[in-house]
């Protein structure tokens, strides 16, 4: 048997993971920016770029791709290598990779600054984005199986497997949900619309969470946990177990997101089902993480990188535990919409995801430097600091997502909403959002002082680049385990065919997926269409870009959950029909603000246009920022023909040659507009923003009130009163 | 379970050895039973229809009194298409220039105020028009004024009303609105009392002259 001689490459290992610092301290400092303004709006300085609905997509996207993303690539070059005994199958692959993923998130940050986005949520990124993601992420796939392909090693390691789930699931949901109708370089359509959009979306943003912020968190757990306690794995059959369970049954709770909305019941009811099947797969990985430590328990004592890991996998489990809860239709009644979801979200990443990536990068960049880490104590300060900076940040969001739920909810004994004033439920909540910041800020120390700890350490020793490696070559001999009286035989089998593996990985993702989203697309009585709902007027459709641009989702819902205490606040609930045309949808997933479903004709123009100018002198004690600038900047009259038909050829059903006429009809709109407002002594032009949205605000929800107008109906355009 | 407790694999990857170990009992009986929950709840609600969904329940929130009939409910339907509030009529066509001339659709709120006969009587006392005020102040200083001089709404201090100057139409202007002109209804926020409350303080509003007051729209009313 011959031994091969071969090079482990550190140094994309090492730029991953300086990568990895670099972009977790620009989300966390975003989210911290955007934490403040939850409370100080101001603090986005009066300028568009800074404003809590544009950073908040910059924040969960830095974490999510940036943060985490990089650090996923660190600990899988590191230990893919390593576990299949074989240098990364491309440098230059490698390479590709890497400044790939470092200019998408620089693309990422200056779009969702400038305004420019899908608004479909971790999914924002525009078509051209979206095309560079999908072509770096099969350069990253293509990487990883020629590695796997030329490994010295049999078997691969259930590590290896939770990879491979990842790679293949995060290309379908990629290419699934992004696939969008462009209209100009920076500008698309999604191809779904409404209903369809927000389950697609959402398909998409669960599993987001389940294969990229789990799956590969699970193998790095399964390498990096039993190599910095030097333990076996307790239980291999819970390995195998717990991941075929965890990738099937996971791809079908994304429904969860949408309960009692306009989602058909048997969707939510799936959504809710799948949910709470998910415990047992997730504690599974939980429990092979906290029962490999048996017997290494006292390491804790003196292992920060053990200490940082445990904290992980707890948080895993009880965010794994939380989510389902939270999927109970009687729970998530109360909880939707709220800070709760906040809460929840940031034990996972700041606990599991956080904690993990800080875990590794404490046991490895050592290693790869041939040094010790610069400073213990430091990195003994940082894990206390980022402890309870995540209990500081999540309990008074528990507490706060709670109260706000409960005082939605509240009637009078005399049948009145106890709270009538959406505001006095936000105000109540104010000082838990102060707290919350200081938690975040407190997590932010924690990560600035592991930043400065690696880089001393970095500096202090000296990168192995290249690290010698030996083994034996892989002989040809499939069946060397044929006749082993293992039950899981077949399974070892399998751990020896990445092809087979890769193919039956993906049949286990797809099937949730097709059951859920196909019939919204060949069953119409899931969406039972409203006849009296119509296509948005150019005016309208240009406004509802201004909405999208701005982020207003961020915020505000659209969609009434039937319940009496949001009928009798908002107004009729919100039915799947009236959707139809909305590319992409706009549900939202938080309300720091009202719904805005049934917004239309509520309030007069000119109201909208205070509002907007300045929140708190219509809404005194407002936390929404100013929107000045939509007053001065001017929507794009050039393309607007190019949207109508775009919208057409996505099957909203404008005349014939309409995009000729939409100009003229969108200008005639908008003198509607504006003189009404000149009326109350306001000066708007035609073509501003603010003009747009306004009309587009002014339509929401009213189509479901239409009757037939006799055609001599004088207009009744607001006059100001 | 014991025949595997902690027997090493004969397996290494890269160091990582794994144990043989058994799934854990309780974790396996927590698996099946979440998913006999699963099951039964897809049954309960989806295959013999005995959970109400959230179209019912409601309904049912909205009217105690309320009991399913099966007919109404078929299989799979998603958010009904039968149940519309009073203010849904389900008619129109597709032309954007349509939906512009449009307007605000009134007839309901129209029909609600023409069957409201009551006549109202401004109270005077003391502490009802106090209590007016912290309404108005509440909720009416950002559209109206601060002394009712006017802004986004009409002056409340001159001769010149809308919608009638007498306790009763104005009592059903701040109860029914007039959404299409920006005037919202206050049922639902405001509480009978504090409707007369705060529509007895606009009364005391009149001839009050404040700076800056808004030219007048509407009718003179004399009174």
């Amino acid at each position: 048997m011959a031994i091969e001689t071969f090079n482990y490459d550190n140094r994309i290992v090492r730029d991953f993971g300086v990568a990895t610092m670099v972009w977790g301290l620009v989300g966390m400092l975003v989210g911290l920016l955007a934490a403040l303004q939850m409370f100080l709006p101001e603090l986005n300085f009066g300028i568009p770029y800074t404003t809590f609905s544009r950073i908040r997509p910059i924040h969960t996207n830095a974490v999510i791709f940036a943060f985490v993303g990089n650090a996923m690539f660190m600990a899988m070059y590191y230990s893919l290598q390593r576990l299949c005994k074989a240098p990364m199958f491309s440098a230059l692959l490698s390479k590709i990779h890497f400044w790939g993923w470092q200019l998408i998130i620089v693309a990422a940050a200056v779009t969702l600054a400038s305004g420019i986005t899908v608004s479909k949520e971790y999914a924002e990124l525009e078509w051209p984005i979206d095309i560079a993601i999908a072509i770096v992420w099969i350069v990253f796939g293509i990487n990883m199986f020629g590695t796997i392909f030329k490994r010295r090693e049999r078997h691969m390691y259930v590590a290896v497997w939770f990879y491979i789930a990842t790679w293949v699931t995060i290309t379908l949901l990629h290419v699934v949900n992004s696939i969008e109708l462009p209209v100009s370089f920076l500008k698309s359509y999604p191809v779904y619309a409404g209903l369809q959009d927000a389950l697609v979306q959402w398909w998409y943003g669960h599993n987001a969470v389940a294969f990229f912020l789990t799956t590969p968190y699970l193998g790095m757990m399964y390498y990096f946990l039993p190599k910095a306690a030097d333990r076996p794995i307790f239980s291999y059959r819970l390995s195998i177990v717990h991941f075929w369970a965890l990738i099937f049954i996971y791809i079908w709770a994304g429904p969860h997101h949408l309960l009692y909305s306009s989602l058909p019941d048997w969707a939510q009811s799936l959504g809710t089902v799948f949910s709470i099947m998910l415990i047992a797969p997730s504690w599974g990985g939980m429990l092979n993480g906290l029962l490999t430590l048996r017997g290494a328990w006292d390491k804790l004592r003196t292992s920060y990188v053990l200490k940082f890991m445990v904290v992980a996998v707890t948080a895993y489990g009880m965010a794994t535990f939380e989510g389902p809860m939270l999927s109970i239709k009687g729970v998530n009644a109360l909880s939707h919409f709220t800070d709760w979801t906040i809460a929840h979200v940031h034990v996972g990443a700041l606990g599991w995801n956080g904690f993990l990536t800080f875990g590794i990068l404490y046991w490895l960049i050592p290693r790869i430097f041939r040094t010790k880490l610069y400073s213990d104590r430091m990195a003994n300060a940082h894990f206390w600091i980022g402890f309870l900076g995540i209990i500081v940040y999540a309990l008074p969001l528990y507490f706060a997502g709670i109260t706000q739920g409960l005082m939605w909810k509240q009637f009078t004994p005399e049948g009145f909403l106890l709270y009538p004033n959406f505001l006095e439920t936000v105000i109540q909540i104010l000082p838990m959002y102060i707290i919350r910041a200081v938690g975040g800020f407190m997590f932010l120390v924690g990560a600035i002082l592991c930043a400065i700890n690696l880089f001393k350490t970095m500096k202090q020793g000296e990168l192995l680049a290249l690290e010698a490696a030996e083994a034996p070559a892989l002989e040809d001999n499939p069946d060397d385990h044929v006749g082993s009286k293992e039950p899981s035989q077949w399974h070892r089998w399998l751990e020896r065919k990445p092809v087979q593996f890769l193919l039956l990985t993906t049949v286990a993702v797809a099937i949730g997926g097709i059951i859920e989203i196909v019939p919204t697309f060949i069953i119409k009585s899931n969406i039972p269409t409203i006849a009296s709902v119509k296509p948005y007027t150019p005016l309208e459709l240009e406004g509802r870009d201004v909405y999208v641009a701005e982020g207003c989702y961020t915020c505000h819902s659209q969609m009434i959950r039937p319940f009496r205490s949001e009928t009798e606040r908002y107004g009729e609930y919100s039915k799947a029909g009236e959707f139809v045309y909305d590319h992409p949808f706009q549900w939202g997933s938080k309300r720091t603000g009202p719904d805005l479903h049934r917004i239309g004709k509520k309030y007069p123009d000119a109201w909208h246009y205070s509002h907007m100018m300045e929140p708190t002198s219509m809404s005194p004690g407002s936390i929404m920022p100013r929107y000045p600038w939509l007053a001065e900047n001017k929507i794009d009259l050039q393309l607007t023909p190019a949207k109508i038909r775009a919208m057409q050829t996505l099957g909203v059903p404008y005349a014939e040659g309409y995009d000729q006429e939409a100009v003229d009809h969108l200008l005639f709109q908008a003198r509607s507009i504006t003189d009404g407002l000149r009326n109350s002594g306001i000066e708007l032009a035609d073509d501003a923003e603010l003009t747009a949205l306004i009309a587009y605000l002014q339509r929401l929800g009213t189509d479901i009130k239409a009757i037939p107008q006799p055609t001599t109906t004088e207009t009744a355009v607001s006059d100001g009163m | 379970m014991t025949e595997n407790l902690d027997k090493l694999l004969d397996h290494e990857y890269d160091g990582i050895r794994e144990l043989d170990n058994d799934l854990p009992n309780w974790w396996l009986w927590l698996f099946y039973l979440t998913i006999a929950w699963g099951v039964i709840y897809f049954v309960y609600y989806h295959v013999i229809e005995v959970g109400y969904l959230q179209v019912d329940e409601y309904r049912q929130e909205m009217d105690p009194n309320y009991v399913r009939v099966s007919s109404e409910n078929p299989k799979f339907v998603g958010l009904l298409a039968e149940y519309h509030s009073p203010l849904f009529d389900p008619s129109g066509d597709m032309t954007p220039r349509k939906a512009i001339l449009a307007g605000p659709q009134e007839a309901f709120v129209e029909a609600s105020r023409e069957s409201d006969t009551v006549v109202y009587v401004a109270l005077t006392d003391e502490a009802s028009i106090a209590g007016g005020q912290g309404i108005y102040s509440k909720n009416c200083v950002s559209c109206h004024g601060a002394l009712g001089e006017g802004g986004i709404g009409p002056n409340l201090t001159d001769q010149y009303w809308l919608h009638g100057a007498d306790m009763t139409s104005i009592i059903k202007s701040i109860k029914y609105g007039y959404p299409a002109k920006g005037m919202i209804s206050w049922r639902g926020f405001l509480k009978t009392d504090q409707v007369l409350q705060v529509g007895s303080y606009v009364m005391t509003l009149k001839g009050t002259n404040p700076p800056n007051g808004k030219a007048p729209q509407g009718e003179l009313v004399e009174e």
